[in-house]
């Protein structure tokens, strides 16, 4: 189970979702997980290894490290890329549920082609439409909270070059050296400037949802 | 999700490129991910390991490599190969989009529409014409802009093409100069110099790309026009629909459809 196997879970949402959702999926997958696999994880790759700390103690570049980096980086990403993913199986779950429903029906006698019920695009209407919103909405609360984590975490989204630790064993302060900062900071920002337009992709397809509706019941009403 | 899956994706796109823009996809994946993936990866592979500094100084040695090399070459072309790509995925999008519009269309039972069969419309090859040649023509005007930034990025950051040798550093916490050494100079500046060949030879098969639907543009435009004094209106109308749709036929002649009277 790696990203190809989530990439084919999530392409089969990809038809029941609106042009917007579409969108979001395609960034998702070419501007986060793909620069994730592809380059972020070689920048941080050493991270441990080329953390450097000007003592000879043994254990304190050990104890540092862990201390400025609880979680690292690429460990949040994942994270957040899978919780982020996830609302959108709650989708699938409930038109495959609509569907298992309708060859229930078909079994029991009633006329509908087996075939076309298979290739069937769904329309987000009624209890798929408060799914789907839902689904939408979680998105947006999870993304908000990983990028509130990360700032909480480091301070910010600027990697430093030095550290200064004073952690037992470290004798008194110690100066620590980051590997790769630049190329982390740019990282950082760049995966965070994503994330913000995934939100906002995720705003404008619960505005749109919402208007159509509006539009609807406004149609239906006259 | 990684080069293989981008393959995939632009695979799809291919179909409905011209043949330069065939020919573009091909050096991008052939020597440009390919290359990538299978050797300049090797390359830079120990260029943090290897960076060796003339100093006992505890962090000299990471403070030097970060100033001297804020984004590795690696990344920088990782980040190039995805940007440059993307804009044939508004292509796919449009023509996706006007699929979705047909079969709609097809649902209905709308008499002007000429398909007999979904699988005919999923199958069909859309010409470039109308919105769609404004979209493609869009997505090569990106490609160019994006390859033109970063190899301008290139230049600017480190100041040429050509990997040095050595490196003079006196950033803290290095003691005042310091010597460092860089990991494969010479690999990496042939490397980086066929990047950048290849670079251009893409920005010329876009441009050439570009100069060819222009030209086609034109030709249409004024055969048009050539056309309508010619003849009167109503007559040329079915004559270029009927060119149209046996043009179509012979496009989609692979696909086993149970052809349509004319």
């Amino acid at each position: 189970m790696d990203w190809g196997t989530l990439q084919a879970v999530l392409g089969g949402v990809n038809k029941h979702s609106t042009s917007i959702g579409k969108i979001w999926l395609t960034v998702l997958f070419i501007f986060r997980i793909m620069i994730l696999v592809v380059a972020a994880e070689r920048v941080w790759g050493d991270e441990q290894q080329d953390f450097v700390c000007n003592t000879l103690q043994p254990g304190c570049k050990n104890v540092c490290y862990d201390h400025f980096f609880p979680i690292s980086h690429i460990r949040l990403w994942a994270l957040q890329l899978i919780f982020v993913s996830t609302p959108a199986l709650l989708v699938a779950m409930h038109v495959a549920y609509r569907r298992h429903e309708k060859k229930r029906r078909f079994r029991n006698g009633e006329k509908i082609d087996i075939e076309e019920l298979k290739n069937e695009k769904i329309h987000i209407r009624g209890s798929l439409w408060w799914t789907y919103i839902s689904s939408i909405f979680f998105r947006i609360i999870f993304e908000a909270v990983f990028m509130y984590v990360f700032y909480y975490m480091y301070d910010g989204y600027q990697m430093p070059r030095l550290v200064k630790c004073d952690a037992w064993p470290c004798p008194n302060t110690v100066d620590c050296f980051v590997s790769r900062p630049t190329e982390k900071t740019t990282f950082t920002i760049f995966m965070l400037a994503v994330s913000g337009i995934c939100m906002m992709l995720n705003l404008a397809e619960l505005c749109y949802l919402v208007i159509k509706i509006c539009m609807k019941g406004s149609r239906k009403t006259t | 999700m990684d080069w293989g899956a981008l393959h995939t994706v632009l695979g799809g796109v291919n179909k409905h490129s011209t043949s330069i823009g065939k020919i573009w996809l091909t050096v991008l994946f052939i020597f440009r991910i390919m290359i990538l993936v299978v050797a300049a990866e090797k390359v830079w592979g120990d260029e943090q390991d290897d960076f060796v500094c003339n100093t006992l100084q505890p962090g000299c040695r990471n403070v030097c490599y970060d100033h001297f090399f804020p984004i590795s070459h690696i990344r920088l072309w990782a980040l190039q190969l995805i940007f440059v790509s993307t804009p044939a995925l508004l292509v796919a999008m449009h023509v996706a989009y006007r699929r979705h519009e047909k079969k709609r269309q097809f649902r209905k039972g709308d008499q002007k529409c000429e398909f007999k069969d979904i699988e005919e419309i999923r199958k069909q090859r859309f010409r470039i014409e109308g919105s769609l040649w404004w979209t493609y023509t869009s997505s090569i005007f990106f490609r160019l802009i994006f390859e033109a930034v970063f190899m301008y990025a290139f230049y600017f950051m480190y100041d040429g093409f050509r990997m040095p040798r050595l490196m003079k550093c006196n950033a803290w916490p290095c003691p005042n100069t310091v010597d460092c050494f860089v990991s494969r100079p010479t690999e990496k500046t042939v490397f980086t110099i066929f990047m950048i060949a290849v670079s251009s030879i893409c920005i010329l098969l876009n441009v050439a790309e570009l100069c060819y639907l222009l030209t086609k543009f034109f030709l249409r435009r004024s055969k048009k026009a050539g056309n309508s004094k010619q003849q009167p209106n109503h007559e040329n109308k079915e004559e270029t629909k009927q060119n149209e749709m046996n043009e179509l036929i012979s496009d989609s002649c692979q696909n086993t459809v149970i052809g349509f009277s004319s």
